[in-house]
């Protein structure tokens, strides 16, 4: 029975962690198909087909002639639609077939690799992007419904301004994504989006913003282009609507005929998708860039996380996440494992998780007494004993090791005495002998008390949260647990009914402060603010909105990160690493903390083919 | 069978009714989208609407309402500043006597808002009220949706209001009407549109007209031939290409296009004027003034809005007998019987936007097959299991077989799957059978043969998942059931004037004992078309069960009320069967209208 048991929660904590996701934007997903910058020139649409070489991949290895990558996903994806696709089975789908304007490289988010764009200007004065598109992109081909071919098209200036169309319909189920384009300051709906693309000529666009936005540069250039002579026609090839901004487009849109069909110009075609089944994607034989190693990637639809496990361990798959950390320690043991056939890997990602307090409760408000318990928190035996040391310390809201995370900040250390002396200070002392600290607010007297808040099917976190009571009661601090079901412990959460609790951020390589941190979220309803309010921070967060400049935003995040640790709003736990397995046939595998899924595909090569068939 | 049907349909939406919480909403904050951006609230805008969400629930007396009071107070919260909500709120806990405050405390009453009166009179949280009262009155107004607009539209016009509350009542009219103008044709012509869309640019045209130069005629001449040259084409792909890439217009040409669309002209060149036009144009018409207005601009958005409402005057106010229709028509209820009498189950409530009917059919050709496989196994199974132990009675090898069964009864299905897969399929122990799906990789290009020894292999476990707990139940109840047969006098009769045994129990005795046996057979049907949520979520088989799981799981309610109306239907036409059959089985059971009892 503990098979099944901790099957369940496994889904669940794969569930919590989509249910944190904060600033989720469009484009900031990885393993596109792509090239380096130096391979930019020519390689021509339809006129060299069978002919042409293989080619090398960025890993600089002969692509191989004929060798599958065998990978898997949990649910179908809602809609492949490239503006109204919103789940991470798309995504990871989107990034073989669809290509950015330009990326952020894995290695290094402040260094961008061009793609559908060649190269880019940005005038300051204006806040104008001129974007100068590749020339000789072909589209993937593509069959119309009823079965006639629709004739190939060149990736023009025309598809972006196409795609920034649809997704700024405002009829367009997209709005989660439109919701960076818009102003909410502004009431005029004619100033409300923040972004003018015009077109220049056929290879030359213009994407000019109102105001000065710090996230202007990925919101413009990474961005994946939908073709507009596939998703502008109906099933018989006919234009929707000649307006691209109304709602008879934008119905036409969310209903398309191709919303499980993808249509891209990156190094991966889709061949075949059946639901909760299989996609197939295979090479682009006219790919402009590297092509991957892999002749086809085929994805299989496996929902019972348990085979999803075995098959990874025996090596039917190549590649996958094991992320619930006690089976992955089992996995150890595996005969494949030790055999050499499976390798085991660890690598960070970009979330964390924390206690945090709901700063409307009187008891919460100093922020001494809140040092107090982050004191009183063990953070260190969390990570040893429940994540068997694959977790690293979080010191504020910023990522360590991360560009926006300075060096010289200390986690809070492991010190009852020191807690005990800021509660004394603050004027929790126990004067009634029951143990438990207590203080008088406004005639009234308040014990200690509190309760944690944590989600009910994970056994991890019932067994973090007890490490913590224990200590707090050795401080004088009684704390409750009350473990509860997600959609509960949302809407608590919106409605601020929680003292605390205990909750993952998932986030970007770099995000935008403003929900979490700014006053103005604190008293709103389902905000993520709990209520924390500091003049100094709501500068610092609406000054880096406004700034461009990259070295003046690092500056912003170290003091916003500095300040906001002198408060601990939160406990800040930890990081913990993201673990998988992955076939030992594959090579040149390497890990990158800063963009989903931490990984770069492109790379990869293999040392033994798999041959798919029968 | 059709009150009962209505009963289902009656107790499924009061199920949707009482759930807690918005089941929109809930399905956008389970996806994480939280925090209060304004994009979660219009993706929920636009599903709410396409599942007529904002509609009263069984009746609708909208029409009857007079919108002029509530509409001037929503104009007043919407067009306030927080601090100045603050005050009035402040006031308004006082209980002022004025007509003026009371209205405004009658319109709040009227949003049903939680704890309204301590969130009103406790003054630690009315600057938190303040904040959230715009939110309420947004969806006050979008759930009103076009009931509101001629009440508005007569505040607007009227001069009760002053600049500000007008502003806000603008934007209260913008929330409850969906498209404020059409500009350009759709896509089946018709010249049903063309007062609309006239209006619209009609509107605009007067506004502009004195800004644009005329133009010199060999221009006119040169726009002249290219309109017929256009209006002229079939194929919308090329009319498109023709606008787009062939012929260049500037500004100026507007007016040509301009007075063209109002002057004389055929339909095919209306059309084309205001593609031209609209692509050209950028924004003809403001819906929203900025909260800095003045009264001129003030003047013309309200002018844009009597260019939305006068042509559609006839739609805004019916006459007294479609008013009195959708008191029943225009409802969440009746939109949903309407779906389901007309089987139009409509699109997924998911981005894919599937027709649900295609979801349930795809879903149902995989597990009926199975169900069908697992329901034939028990019975050929049980039946004869428990007659030969009901013959058996008391012997060794009776006990050992209940036994079995008993044990195999208290086993679930979903455990027998998780220990299945953990014997034979991981390899830890064995590997004899796939653990995942009915077909192997690369199945599609097996032979026929081949594909069917393929797919048996693969349905082995989850069929036998499925059987061997009913199976156990059936065989005890065949065994009983036979029991009570076989000490009947009949039999000793037939055995006692020499009926070989053989015939005695499977003619005389089985077809009595099946009596009982068969009512469970109602199950049979629905089985097949229920599948098993815990089987197929285990052995991952894309079926009716998962399907009903992952509805669930994704909020997909269109598809949820299409299975369990479809399951409804099937379990009551099962059970006519189920009488029906009983007539084949039991001779004393007969269609003739007293039976020969």
């Amino acid at each position: 029975m503990t098979q099944r048991i901790s099957f369940i929660s496994l889904a669940i904590s794969v569930a919590i962690l989509a249910g944190c996701r904060q600033d989720t934007p469009v484009t900031s997903n990885p393993t596109g198909g792509g090239s380096s910058p130096t391979n930019t020139t020519s390689a021509g649409g339809g006129e060299v087909a069978a002919a042409k070489p293989l080619g090398t991949t960025r890993g600089g290895v002969q692509a191989a002639e004929n060798d599958a990558l065998v990978l898997y996903y949990a649910s179908d994806p809602d809609t492949l639609n490239l503006v109204t696709a919103s789940d991470n089975v798309s995504d990871a789908l989107h990034r073989t077939v669809y290509e950015y304007l330009a990326r952020r490289t894995f290695d290094d988010p402040m260094k961008w690799e061009p793609q559908l764009a060649e190269s880019w200007e940005f005038d300051e004065e204006t806040l104008e992007y001129t974007i100068h598109l590749r020339k000789g992109v072909m589209w993937h081909p593509m069959l119309l419904p009823n079965g006639t071919e629709i004739a190939p098209k060149e990736f023009t200036s025309r598809d972006v301004k196409f795609t920034f169309d649809c997704l700024l319909n405002e009829h367009v189920e997209a709005a989660d994504k439109r919701s960076y384009y818009l102003d909410p300051d502004e009431e005029d709906p004619a100033k409300q989006v923040k972004i003018t693309v015009s077109v220049v000529d056929k290879y030359t666009v213009k994407v000019k913003w109102n105001k000065p936005y710090f996230q202007a540069d990925d919101y413009t250039l990474m961005m994946q282009m939908c073709p507009r002579h596939v998703y502008s026609v109906d099933e018989n090839g006919e234009p929707i609507s000649f307006d691209f901004s109304s709602k008879e487009f934008a119905d036409g849109f969310n209903t398309h005929w191709a919303n499980s069909k993808m249509c891209g110009t990156g190094p991966m075609i889709l061949k075949e998708y059946t639901k909760s089944d299989k996609v197939v994607l295979e090479r682009n034989p006219n790919y402009w860039g590297q092509p991957y190693y892999f002749s086809s990637i085929r994805y299989r639809y496996i929902s019972n996380n348990n085979t999803a496990r075995q098959q990874l361990l025996t090596g039917d798959l190549d590649w996958g996440g094991i992320p619930q950390i006690d089976l992955y320690m089992q996995a150890k043991d595996h005969e494949s494992v030790k055999s050499g056939k499976v390798e085991l890997k660890e690598f960070k990602r970009t979330a964390y998780r924390y206690l945090g307090y709901n700063l409307q409760r009187k008891m919460f408000q100093d922020k001494n007494v809140r040092m107090a318990l982050s004191h009183a928190v063990p953070v260190d035996g969390i990570i040893e004993q429940i994540y068997h040391g694959l977790a690293t310390r979080m010191t504020g809201p910023f990522l360590p090791g991360g560009p926006f995370c300075p060096d010289d900040v200390d986690p809070v250390p492991l010190d009852l005495e020191q807690a005990k002396k800021l509660l004394d200070e603050a004027g929790w002392k126990d004067t009634n002998d029951n143990g438990i600290r207590d203080k008088e607010f406004d005639g009234e007297v308040i014990e200690f008390k509190f309760d944690t808040m944590i989600f009910s099917d994970s056994p991890q976190y019932l067994s973090i949260t007890e490490l913590i009571k224990e200590n707090l009661r050795q401080i004088g601090v009684d704390m409750q647990i009350s473990q509860t079901k997600w959609s509960l412990f949302l809407e608590k959460l919106n409605k601020k009914e929680f003292d605390a609790m205990i909750l993952g951020w998932v986030s970007d390589w770099k995000s935008d402060p403003f929900q979490l941190w700014h006053s103005s979220q604190a008293d709103l309803l389902d905000s993520s603010n709990f209520g924390y309010k500091n003049p100094e921070v709501d500068t610092l967060i609406e000054e880096l909105r406004v700034t461009m400049d990259e070295e003046r935003q690092k500056e912003i995040y170290f003091r916003l990160h500095h300040l906001i640790y002198e408060d601990q709003p939160y406990t800040f736990l930890y990081a913990e690493l993201a673990t998988g397995a992955i076939n030992s046939r594959i090579e040149n595998v390497n890990f990158y903390q800063w963009f989903r899924p931490h990984t770069d595909a492109r790379e990869w090569s293999s040392k033994t083919a798999r041959v798919l068939g029968k | 069978m059709i009150p009962t049907l209505f009963g289902v349909t009656v107790v499924s939406f009061c199920i949707m009714q009482l759930a807690p919480g918005d089941p929109l909403r809930t399905q956008l904050s389970a996806k994480g989208e939280q925090g209060k951006s304004s994009g979660t609230r219009e993706a929920y805008l636009i599903q709410k609407r396409d599942l007529k969400l904002d509609k009263p629930l069984l009746l609708n007396f909208r029409n009857f309402h007079d919108y002029r009071e509530s509409m001037r107070a929503a104009a007043f919260f919407q067009s306030r500043t927080k601090n100045e909500l603050v005050e009035a709120l402040t006031k308004l806990s006082g209980s002022p006597t004025d007509a003026e405050s009371r209205r405004r405390l009658r319109f709040l009453h009227e949003l049903d808002i939680d704890d309204f009166d301590e969130r009103l009179n406790d003054p630690d949280k009315r600057e938190r009220f303040a904040v959230a009262i715009s939110g309420f009155v947004q969806i006050y107004c979008e759930n009103t949706g076009e009931y509101g607009v001629p009440a508005a539209i007569e505040l607007l016009q009227s001069s009760e209001l002053d600049r500000r509350t007008k502003i806000g009542l603008i934007r209260c009219v913008d929330l409850m009407v969906v498209e404020a103008h059409q500009f350009v044709y759709s896509r089946n012509l018709s010249d049903s549109e063309t007062p609309l869309i006239i209006r619209v640019w009609k509107t605009w045209w007067d506004r502009e007209q004195h800004t644009m130069s005329p133009l010199d005629p060999d221009r006119q001449a040169v726009l002249k031939r290219q309109l017929a040259t256009m209006s002229g084409e079939q194929s919308r792909s090329k009319l498109f290409a023709l606008i787009e890439d062939e012929f260049l217009f500037d500004l100026p040409d507007m007016r040509f296009f301009a007075e063209t669309l109002l002057g004389e002209s055929t339909l095919a060149e209306k059309s084309i004027c205001t593609i031209i036009l609209n692509l050209y144009v950028s924004r003809p018409l403001e819906n929203i003034a900025k909260p800095s207005a003045d009264d001129a601009e003030v003047q013309q958005v309200t002018e844009n809005w009597l260019a939305h409402y006068e042509p559609r005057q006839s739609v805004y106010e019916p006459s007294f007998v479609s008013q009195l229709v959708n008191v029943v028509a225009d409802t969440q209820y009746a939109y949903m019987v309407r779906r389901l009498v007309t089987f139009q189950f409509g699109r997924s409530a998911l981005k894919t936007k599937e027709p649900v009917s295609e979801k349930l059919w795809s879903a149902f050709i995989v597990s009926a097959p199975l169900m069908l496989m697992a329901q034939l196994a028990i019975y050929f199974v049980s039946i004869p299991l428990g007659v030969f132990c009901s013959v058996a009675r008391g012997k060794l090898i009776d006990r050992i077989v209940s036994l079995i069964l008993f044990f195999l009864y208290s086993v679930p299905p979903f455990v027998a799957g998780m220990l299945f897969l953990l014997f034979f399929c991981y390899g830890d122990y064995v590997r004899w059978f796939p653990m995942e799906r009915l077909h192997g990789q690369g199945s599609d290009e097996y032979g026929m043969v081949r594909y069917g020894v393929d797919y048996l292999w693969h349905s082995f476990l989850p069929v036998t998942c499925l059987s061997l707990f009913s199976l156990a139940a059936l065989a005890m109840y065949s065994r009983s059931s036979m029991l009570d047969v076989i000490d009947q006098d009949y039999i000793r009769t037939a055995r006692a004037k020499g009926v070989p045994m053989g015939r005695v129990i499977y003619v005389h005795g089985l077809r009595n004992a099946l009596i009982p046996i068969l009512t469970l057979f109602s199950n049979f049907l629905p089985a097949m078309l229920g599948g098993s949520v815990l089987i197929e979520y285990i052995f991952n088989i894309p079926g009716m069960g998962r399907l009903s799981w992952e509805s669930i799981q994704q909020k997909d309610f269109p598809t949820l009320m299409a299975l369990v109306y479809v399951q409804a239907i099937v379990v009551l036409l099962s059970i006519l069967l189920t009488d029906i059959l009983y007539v084949f089985v039991d001779p004393r059971i007969s269609f003739e209208g007293q039976g020969k009892r």
